[in-house]
């Protein structure tokens, strides 16, 4: 059974569309790598999929259930956006204490896995007794990481994860992603640093102007079909969304 | 050293910072109209003033100048010394973009934009009653000089209360950044400093308090810009003070501006201590409890506490909702406003009244319980920040409304009831007139801890340009804070005057539901015949049929439908802020 699945799921803002006409199927326990320039349509396709907006028209299901229905959504998704959502105010401590809270986890293990996770990605007892405020970019990509997956979602969508993470941490992540895929949680990956998404990705799919322009596996995308020569996905993904999609449709229709 | 063109720079910051500053408030249409009206309105009052009275005030003749005129110029002045050092202490130490502008011109340069646009603020408010004022001197008396000197009296007076407030400010900032016991107590000790800068107002305005009026404060020499501005009318003033008033203002700007620019100088480039590290989770307590739990919020809250049973998702919310108060009291400023506003009111009326007490436990009665409200949930959203989405998907509707409303009722309740049943007790209220008394708070408290969350949930406000560079401050909209502010205050005083006065109640009733209307439709009539007048007729039947109605049954009718209606609000404003959480879109 398909975690992701959207059916001609659509966002409009006035005339803009921003999300047109998008066709989905990831499987659970899988990495999808969803790529894409500025301005694609990547996180509006993810607040969609995660019940913060409402689609225009389509649907959509993750882990089973409609991204309408959010209160049965909740328990099954964790969201990074790329900002990192954290309170300034609040310690590491206090703001994951906080969200397992929200989610009404069991307080112990709760406590054991928030100390897990912390040490995992090298944040100390001190550090996590810090109030956020004073925390770099990376420590708080750090605390917003372990906040999204603190209650193994079925779903996880992380926005650009290794932001600002020093390459150890990078490292973890994507080590930590592994092991999600590995206890059958899904990863909705969304990043533009392009070596990440190939070495975690079993699919990747690029996101142009809204539409989805290209879908297949890291190794499938990087092979030049009509030569056989490979290439990297950096090269096949500029390649891709270097063209025009209006006159793609235009030479489609004519041709 | 300052680069050789630093005014320029200086003014170019300045306008820049000033447009922000006008963009900022034409985004809140509210907010805007609101200051709009408050310039408008009384400059309008002004002319029709200077219009009726125009023979009156040129037959009177040469009359000398006031002391209570000097007074009330120099109380103007202080205010707006203590507004200029209450806005940088807590809003505005620093300049927004602050790596960008001191690695671009000179501190100097920095400071004087910050003067500029702090002066050009202050103009904008002065601007049009000083204009009105000008043409009305020149209208009265034909006094050219006048169009220079008023103005002049104006800017000076604007100038130096920025440039004086801005020196206290930025010594008070630099304070803050270099010691730490007032870097951890600076919420409690600029408290202090609020209680003492509104004592003293209210020791000059209500001399009835202490005695000493506001001609006491015409020994001041900042009054005597009103010395300059009566130059060339029948109003004599001192030359002497007028010139006092000139010199020592040159004298006044050219040590501020050397001055402020040593202060935030030496401010910006220091690293500031922290006064937070001490009232962190302290080490210890950050390892977990005995049974593998950590109790970093519930520590953090401590000695307040949520209880246990109390289901976790709403425990946490609550939780959070206080200690995001507790360390962030800034964003309690909103409070102050209707507060000052009513407070100051009742206040003088308090201190007139037979027994201050008579006035203050019913105003206990109403005004507590819309703080009990408003203190925790007025802008929930907003509050929120970044973390806006990540709450929306981690928690049900019902949970996060029932964690906002939680606090209010919990801590708020024994206050207003402690509060309202001690005053009354101390003003001599009758037994039941206490108990009623007590009922009213704890039923406008009820309305007003679940009203807060409907309105804050249904309009909430995401920017934070108005607290200056505070971007995770963000107060609710001034329209949402009235609104609730109204809709908690007028239906809780009239069940308060309805119990302790059941005749003037009924009086206030029939005349603003029925006198009232049926008076504004017969004076639109002009007294004359058909529809409106028709409807006047009948909105004064319904005015004449309340007043005759018997108390007792007037109190009864009332009383219960204020309190039907209260439980009704209450119980629909919880399911509608439910409901609006659980649909809601942060914006993106």
């Amino acid at each position: 059974m398909p975690a992701i699945e959207t059916s001609a799921l659509t966002k409009q803002y006035g005339s803009t569309t921003a999300v047109d006409q998008l066709d989905l199927s990831v499987p659970a326990g899988t990495v999808y790598g969803f790529l894409g320039p500025n301005g694609a349509g990547k996180t509006t396709t993810m607040r969609m999929l995660t019940g913060l907006t409402m689609p225009t028209s389509g649907s959509a299901t993750v882990a089973d259930v409609p991204v309408t229905n959010r209160d049965s959504l909740r328990p099954h998704i964790g969201y990074l956006p790329e900002e990192p959502p954290l309170y300034e105010q609040a310690t590491a401590y206090e703001q994951l204490e906080y969200v397992a809270g929200l989610r009404d986890l069991p307080e112990r293990q709760t406590t054991e896995r928030i100390d897990e996770l912390l040490a995992r990605l090298d944040l100390s007892p001190d550090d996590a007794a810090t109030r956020i405020a004073d925390y770099s970019k990376g420590m708080r990509q750090k605390v917003a990481y372990i906040q999204a997956i603190l209650h193994d979602p079925d779903v996880a969508f992380l926005d650009e994860p290794t932001s600002g993470l020093d390459p150890r941490a990078a490292r973890t992540i994507r080590e930590l992603i592994g092991e999600f895929t590995d206890q059958g949680t899904t990863v909705f990956l969304s990043t533009h640093i392009l070596p990440v998404v190939e070495a975690v990705a079993d699919t990747v799919g690029i996101l142009y102007d809204g539409r989805l322009v290209a879908e297949d596996a890291p190794s499938q995308l990087t092979q030049r079909a009509e030569t056989g020569e490979t290439r990297t996905l950096e090269e096949a993904f500029l390649e891709i969304t270097s063209s025009d999609p209006a006159e793609d449709d235009a030479e489609a229709t004519h041709g | 050293m300052a680069e050789s063109k630093w005014p320029q720079h200086a003014l170019r910051v300045g306008v820049f910072e000033f447009r922000r500053s006008v963009r900022a408030i034409w985004q809140d249409k509210a907010r805007a109209f609101l200051m709009a009206a408050g310039l408008v309105f009384p400059s309008l009052m002004l002319v029709g003033f200077i219009y009726l009275f125009s023979g009156a005030i040129r037959n009177a003749g040469p009359v000398s100048l006031p002391p209570v005129a000097r007074g009330t110029v120099a109380l103007l002045w202080l205010f707006g010394v203590f507004i200029a050092t209450q806005r940088v202490v807590s809003a505005r130490p620093r300049i927004d973009a602050e790596p960008l502008m001191l690695t671009t011109v000179s501190a100097r340069a920095v400071v004087g934009g910050l003067l500029v646009a702090e002066t050009l603020r202050v103009l904008a408010y002065l601007g049009l009653p000083v204009l009105v004022l000008t043409g009305g001197v020149v209208y009265l008396f034909g006094s050219l000089v006048s169009i220079l000197l008023i103005p002049l009296a104006a800017i000076l007076l604007g100038l130096t209360a920025v440039l004086v407030g801005m020196a206290l400010g930025y010594a008070i900032a630099l304070v803050i950044a270099t010691s730490p016991f007032v870097a951890r107590h600076k919420t409690v000790l600029g408290g202090i400093a609020v209680v003492v800068a509104m004592g003293g107002y209210l020791l000059v305005t209500l001399p009835q308090f202490g005695g000493v009026g506001q001609e006491a404060l015409a020994v001041l020499p900042v009054g005597w810009f009103v010395d300059l501005a009566v130059i060339g009318s029948p109003v004599r003033g001192s030359m002497s003070r007028a010139g006092v008033a000139v010199v020592g203002s040159l004298l006044v700007v050219a040590g501020g501006i050397v001055l402020v620019e040593r202060e935030a100088t030496r401010l910006w480039f220091t690293d500031p201590v922290s006064g937070e590290k001490e009232t962190d989770v302290a080490p210890e307590k950050t390892t977990p409890e005995q049974d593998g739990t950590r109790t970093a919020l519930a520590d953090a809250i401590a000695p307040l506490g949520i209880p246990r049973g109390v289901s976790q998702p709403t425990r946490r919310v609550a939780q959070w909702s206080l200690l995001r108060t507790r360390r962030d009291p800034r964003r309690l400023n909103f409070l102050l406003l209707p507060v000052v506003m009513v407070g100051s009111g009742l206040f003088s009326s308090g201190m007139q009244a037979a027994s201050p007490w008579m006035i203050f436990a019913p105003a206990a009665a109403v005004l507590l319980p819309w703080m009990a409200g408003a203190t925790f949930a007025m802008n929930p959203l907003g509050d929120e920040g970044t973390v806006l989405p990540v709450t929306l998907i981690s928690v049900s509707g019902t949970a996060y409304v029932r964690g906002l409303m939680l606090p209010g009722l919990l801590f708020g309740i024994p206050i207003v009831v402690l509060a309202t049943g001690g005053a009354a007790l101390v003003g001599s209220f009758e037994l039941p007139a206490t108990i009623g008394l007590v009922g009213v708070s704890l039923l406008t408290t009820l309305v007003a801890v679940t009203t807060a969350p409907a309105v804050g949930l249904w309009f909430p406000r995401f920017s934070a340009i108005s607290i200056g560079q505070s971007r995770e401050v963000i107060p609710p909209r001034l329209l949402t804070t009235a609104f609730h502010f109204l809709s908690v205050t007028i239906p809780g005083a009239l069940l308060a005057i309805l119990l302790l006065e059941p005749q003037l109640a009924r009086t206030l009733v029939a005349g603003l539901i029925g006198f009232l209307p049926g008076a504004l439709l017969q004076l639109a009539t002009g007294g004359g015949s058909g529809i409106l007048s028709d409807v006047g007729t009948w909105f004064h039947g319904i005015g004449t049929a309340i007043q005759s109605t018997g108390t007792g049954s007037f109190r009864l009718t009332a009383g219960s439908l204020l309190v039907v209606g209260a439980v009704t609000v209450a119980v629909l404003a919880y399911w509608a802020a439910v409901r609006r959480f659980d649909s809601y879109s942060p914006p993106t």
